[in-house]
């Protein structure tokens, strides 16, 4: 029905007052013929009304002379009537035209400019930079470069190490991803290198500075290994030629000591400790794969289910739920919100072990344990296994219900870090 | 019984056999009412009387009385036609359907 009005829309129809004595005999011989007549009603005691297509017109006029009745044209209905009704009124379809060509026109230029993700660099500046490379407020979207607004933008400013420019309608978004730029100075600046952690040193190699430590030696976490004050060279007057010694006093006469930003390299042994404790008996909750999601609509205090089970069907479950709201808007908070909850069904049940069963276990978890602390790059030396029978004594293997073990791993590292200081 | 009447009884049988509708076989016509808002109506003959209190619509043999008001004939087709209005009562008069 709906498809018969869209037609008689684009090829237009009229609405039609038929007069006579028997206008039944109008509408019969033209729904015989196939001229659809449709909304015929009566308008007053003589007169009916009926809607009819422009192409059933004229074979409306002939049934008619036939029946003897008599119509009149009421309203003419449609696309071709509406066109020649345009056609009358050229300046109002002159103003939609170009309505439509500046709304078109405005949206092409660009209007406004976002710069994002700059701390140090001023917008200021990457605006100049972009207004030089063509990007302004005012330029037309087609001209615009992004391109080569972007290697501009890269080129000129030595900070920016990526840009990139976006046209979203009449907004261009400028993005900036600047450079990290080490502290100035660095390598200049007196500075120590301590340990990070506590070890005991296998080697130590100074490039600059001052050693501090021996090898063998064991050291604490934030002791100075390498200094960065060296201290001024020993005179030794026999041996040296008269030129150095002139030379030496010149330094000495400058400061007791020089200060550097020592550089080196200084390994240790380090360890580390891992615990683990696994009983014999254990009860573990485990997934057992089966689960159920519900997608529930909460309408106020109402709630209604859309899909899924009323009841939960599993004993012991976990649940996880998303709770998705229509924005608010100003005031207006619209307390409606569509629940998608997710089911997981879990199983308890008990885990009888071996001792060895559980000292495998426990060995494992200490090692991973241990493994956690150690940096990925350094290598392992030496393993100690310790296995820890609290409370019981070891031949009396029934009384125990717990499996602890202890690992010792030794790991050489390099243990130095730069840390400034201030003469 | 005359051979209008056998080939009719023929017909019919044949029709309940095959299950097939009556309006195809038959040539009656097939009435859907809305409520008492629409009637569609199905293999129609025309309309034989139409104001705003009662429509007749000849069908294969016989009318249909539709009663009611201020009923209006919302589309008609060669072979189908709805009724709009408020439907008081559905007559059948005449002939044997």
């Amino acid at each position: 029905m709906t498809l018969f009005k869209l037609v008689s829309f684009l090829a237009g129809y009229v609405v039609v007052i038929v007069r006579g004595s028997s206008p039944e005999r109008l509408i019969n011989m033209a729904s015989t013929r196939g001229i659809w007549l449709w909304n015929i009603k009566w308008v007053n005691q003589e007169s009916i009304m009926a809607s009819i297509r422009l192409s059933g017109l004229r074979p409306l006029r002939h049934i008619a002379r036939e029946t003897g009745c008599r119509f009149s044209i009421e309203h003419r209905l449609g696309l071709p009537f509406f066109i020649s009704k345009m056609r009358r009124r050229k300046t109002m379809v002159a103003g939609a035209l170009l309505f439509l060509a500046l709304l078109y026109m405005l949206s092409s230029f660009v209007w406004f400019i976002d710069v994002t993700g700059n701390t140090t660099v001023k917008d200021s500046q990457i605006l100049k930079v972009a207004r030089q490379a063509g990007l302004s407020v005012g330029v037309l979207k087609w001209n615009l470069d992004t391109a080569g607004v972007e290697e501009a933008i890269q080129d000129n400013l030595s900070k920016v190490s990526w840009s990139g420019v976006s046209v979203k309608g009449t907004r261009v978004i400028v993005e900036i991803v600047e450079k990290k730029i080490p502290p100035d100075g660095v390598g200049h600046n007196p500075a120590h290198i301590v340990a990070r952690k506590e070890g005991l040193l296998k080697e130590i190699l100074v490039l600059k500075g001052h050693p501090a430590v021996e090898e063998g030696q064991t050291v604490s976490k934030g002791q100075v290994l390498i200094s960065g004050v060296i201290p001024p060279p020993e005179i030794n007057e026999e041996t040296d030629t008269p030129q150095s010694s002139e030379e030496d006093e010149k330094l000495t006469g400058e400061g007791q000591s020089q200060y550097v930003h020592a550089q080196g390299i200084v390994r240790a042994r380090v360890w580390y400790d891992g615990y683990s404790e696994v009983p014999l008996v254990e009860k573990i909750t485990r997934r057992t794969g089966a689960e159920v999601s519900r997608i529930r609509i909460k309408i106020g205090d109402k709630e209604i289910i859309l899909s899924g089970p009323e009841k939960i069907p599993f004993k012991e479950y976990e649940s996880s739920i998303h709770t998705k709201r229509l924005p608010a808007w100003r005031n207006i908070n619209i307390p409606v919100e569509i629940n998608t909850e997710r089911y997981v069904e879990l199983k308890s049940f008990k885990v009888q072990r071996t001792l060895t069963q559980a000292r495998d276990i426990a060995l494992k978890n200490a090692l991973k344990d241990a493994k956690k602390r150690i940096p990925e790059n350094a290598p392992i030396v030496n393993r100690k296994v310790e296995r820890v029978e609290a409370g019981h004594g070891g031949a009396n293997m029934a009384g125990v219900n717990v499996a602890r073990v202890k690992v010792t791993i030794e790991t050489i590292e390099e243990i130095g870090v730069e840390k400034a200081f201030k003469p | 019984m005359a051979w209008r009447d056998v080939k009719k009884k023929v017909k019919r049988q044949f029709s309940e056999i095959l299950e097939i509708p009556g309006e195809v076989m038959l040539d009656l016509p097939k009435i859907v009412l809305v409520g008492n808002l629409q009637v569609f109506l199905e293999n129609h003959r025309g309309i034989t009387e139409y104001t705003p209190e009662l429509v007749r619509i000849a069908v294969g043999e016989g009318e249909i009385e539709i009663v009611g008001e201020g009923l209006q004939l919302r589309s008609i087709l060669p072979e189908e036609m709805c009724v709009e209005g408020r439907i008081d009562s559905i007559v059948f008069l005449g002939g044997k359907l």
